[in-house]
């Protein structure tokens, strides 16, 4: 079943809350050893709110829009053990048995809205990767096939909607987070406009990029998820005050633009992908829209700019981890002082991919280097936030366009390992990605058919896309895609 | 595309390990000499931004920047402009105290406590507080 149609039968009292996390969390227990989604199933405290849904219906009243609905929470998202999240881990055994003393906005707008928590997904660690194979515990396996990797960061998030533990989880998207792994996982990925949702208690990998948003298995729950989740917050000072969002959905009376950007329909994209798009701009043709071609021409330069700009920034947020405040500390030796607390911690504390976007974001920021490429990495992300603004109906263009057309990935989901070994390759994952991110837009990754690999059939997605506050339409022209 | 790895500077495990050490981290001999590797790939292949004519672009170091749709428009070599009207940044709020979980909350997650505050190895002399 849908969030929404779990929801509109427990209002109805039709469905127990209870009964409906129960059998989420028998999902969990009875296929999770396979796929890896869920570091930690919250069984407890799903079992309480549940009940408190049920009562709450007994009594009357309304538990909310997102009532008795299961979610899987990502695990760099507070959750206070007073709401029943467990631990916030982050996938790093920096975190590992972290109790958050408070709960983040995003999650407690959902727990508002009468959604139980069953469980924490599995990720990259501090959201960084894009195939879900950086994490402390555990690499995890895409639910259609699971040699292939079910891409990242949010990759619990992803494979466990596509697994059908849960209709929702929550992911966080740097530069095609929740995006990329919804298209190689065969469900709906939505990213919305920096400062819609709260950042308040998302553990901060690149503030200037992370955004909180729903996975889930439909737009219509991705809809409904993303009203509940919109919003003003006084705890985060980049919270936009017209963050609020209703979608009329019916709003079929004024015709739609689209545009497919043409340097992404090159051999960046393979033919299926390539496919993949030109079948979603016919369904906006046969819906009574208008599609036309457009162009970004430093698209590709997105890349560059984000694997810059991101790791100064995960440089910086990171630097608090230094075994004094929380997460894990190393063994000292005698005479160990301050400086070697530190070092150890960090160097034992952290993995791999972690250590390495660090070290590239001080080389980068560091005196002598930060004109060569930070800087530098800024004002081309500037240039291609000109470059969208200039195609946008809504940025005062009267011939320009409601949403842009482009891929999600450039094929379908690779082999387990396949990339881990070339982190260049494995950052190219993201070029269709980071722009959304770089320019703080909106882009939402909806599933459009398959392609046989091998004698699998994995999932393609094609990705909407708009600039800031475009979230209305770009869900829209997401809908009417979806129906292909 | 340019993934060669020309012109980039990470040149040389030493330069590794010197940055490593400013962000607080210690490679092993193997760790570095595969990192100097990667970071020098992916340094050339940023280097595809150094062709692009930036003469007076005002960096934009937040999403913030964008503004919002329909209100800001191109902001480009014109100077970047905050976003008008939409509510993201320079935002300043009324300075009101408010109630936060006290502060057996923030340090029960530390490695080491020592009454109400954090443990940490003595800056002189050695050995723990």
């Amino acid at each position: 079943m849908s969030a929404a149609e779990i929801a509109r039968a427990v209002r109805a009292g039709e469905t127990s809350a209870v009964d409906v996390a129960r059998a989420a969390i028998e999902r969990i227990r009875a296929q999770d050893e396979a796929i890896n989604a869920v570091r930690e199933v919250t069984e407890s405290g799903a079992m309480a709110a549940a009940a408190r849904i049920d009562e709450a219906v007994a009594r009357g009243e309304d538990p909310g829009r997102l009532a008795g609905v299961p979610v899987l929470i990502k695990d760099n998202l507070c959750v206070s053990a007073g709401d029943g999240g467990g631990a916030t881990c982050a996938g790093s055994w920096m975190l590992e048995g972290f109790e958050s003393p408070y709960t983040a906005t995003a999650v407690r707008r959902l727990l508002d809205a009468g959604a139980v928590i069953v469980g924490r997904a599995n990720m990259d660690e501090f959201a960084m990767g894009s195939s879900g194979e950086h994490c402390a515990f555990g690499v995890t396996r895409n639910p259609r096939d699971t040699g292939r990797v079910p891409g990242g960061s949010s990759s619990g998030s992803a494979a466990g909607v596509a697994a059908g533990y849960v209709p929702l989880a929550l992911g966080s998207d740097t530069g095609g987070s929740i995006r990329q792994p919804a298209a190689h996982c065969g469900v709906v990925g939505f990213k919305p406009s920096y400062g819609r949702v709260s950042r308040y208690g998302l553990i901060a990998f690149a503030s200037s990029l992370d955004q909180v948003g729903p996975i889930t298995a439909t737009v219509e729950d991705a809809v409904l998820a993303s009203e509940v989740l919109c919003g003003w917050d006084e705890r985060d000072a980049t919270s936009s005050k017209n963050a609020a969002m209703r979608v009329d959905t019916s709003d079929g009376d004024a015709p739609l633009r689209v545009g497919v950007v043409r340097e992404a329909m090159g051999d960046g994209a393979s033919p299926a992908v390539r496919s993949a798009v030109e079948r979603a701009a016919k369904a906006v043709e046969d819906a009574g829209g208008e599609v036309v071609e457009v162009s970004l021409p430093r698209l590709e330069l997105g890349i560059d700019a984000y694997y810059l700009v991101a790791p100064v920034e995960a440089a910086s947020n990171l630097a608090r981890y230094d075994g004094v405040r929380y997460g894990r500390r190393a063994e000292l030796s005698p005479g160990d002082g301050l400086l070697d607390m530190y070092v150890k911690s960090r160097s034992a504390g952290f993995g791999e991919e972690v250590q390495r976007r660090i070290v590239l974001g001080t080389y980068a920021a560091r005196a002598g280097y930060a004109d060569k490429y930070y800087e530098r990495a800024l004002r081309v992300r500037r240039l291609l936030k000109d470059d969208v603004d200039a195609l946008m109906r809504t940025a005062g263009n009267d011939g320009g366009v409601d949403a842009l057309l482009l891929p999600t990935t450039a094929g379908p989901a690779f082999k387990l390992g396949e990339k881990l070994t070339d982190p260049l390759e494995m950052y190219l994952e993201d070029v269709f990605t980071v722009l959304a991110n770089l320019i703080g837009g909106c882009a939402i990754s909806v599933p459009m058919g398959s392609v046989g690999v091998e004698g699998v059939e994995l999932p393609i997605g094609v990705q909407v896309m708009g600039g800031w506050g475009c979230d209305e339409v770009v869900l829209r022209v997401a809908g009417v895609i979806e129906c292909v | 595309m340019n993934d060669g790895a020309t012109n980039a500077a990470a040149s040389s495990v030493g330069e590794v390990r010197r940055v490593a050490a400013l962000a607080r981290l210690e490679l092993t001999d193997e760790r570095a000499e595969a990192m100097r590797g990667e970071l020098e790939r992916v340094l050339a292949h940023a280097e595809r931004l150094l062709a692009q004519d930036v003469e007076g672009v005002e960096p934009m170091a937040h999403a913030g920047d964008a503004g919002v749709s329909g209100v800001s428009g191109g902001s480009g070599r014109s100077g970047g402009s905050a976003a008008e009207g939409g509510g993201i940044s320079g935002r300043s709020d009324e300075d009101v105290p408010a109630v936060e979980p006290g502060g057996v909350a923030w340090v029960g997650n530390a490695p080491r406590v020592v009454g109400p505050f954090f443990g940490v190895p003595r800056v002189l002399g050695g050995g723990e507080t």
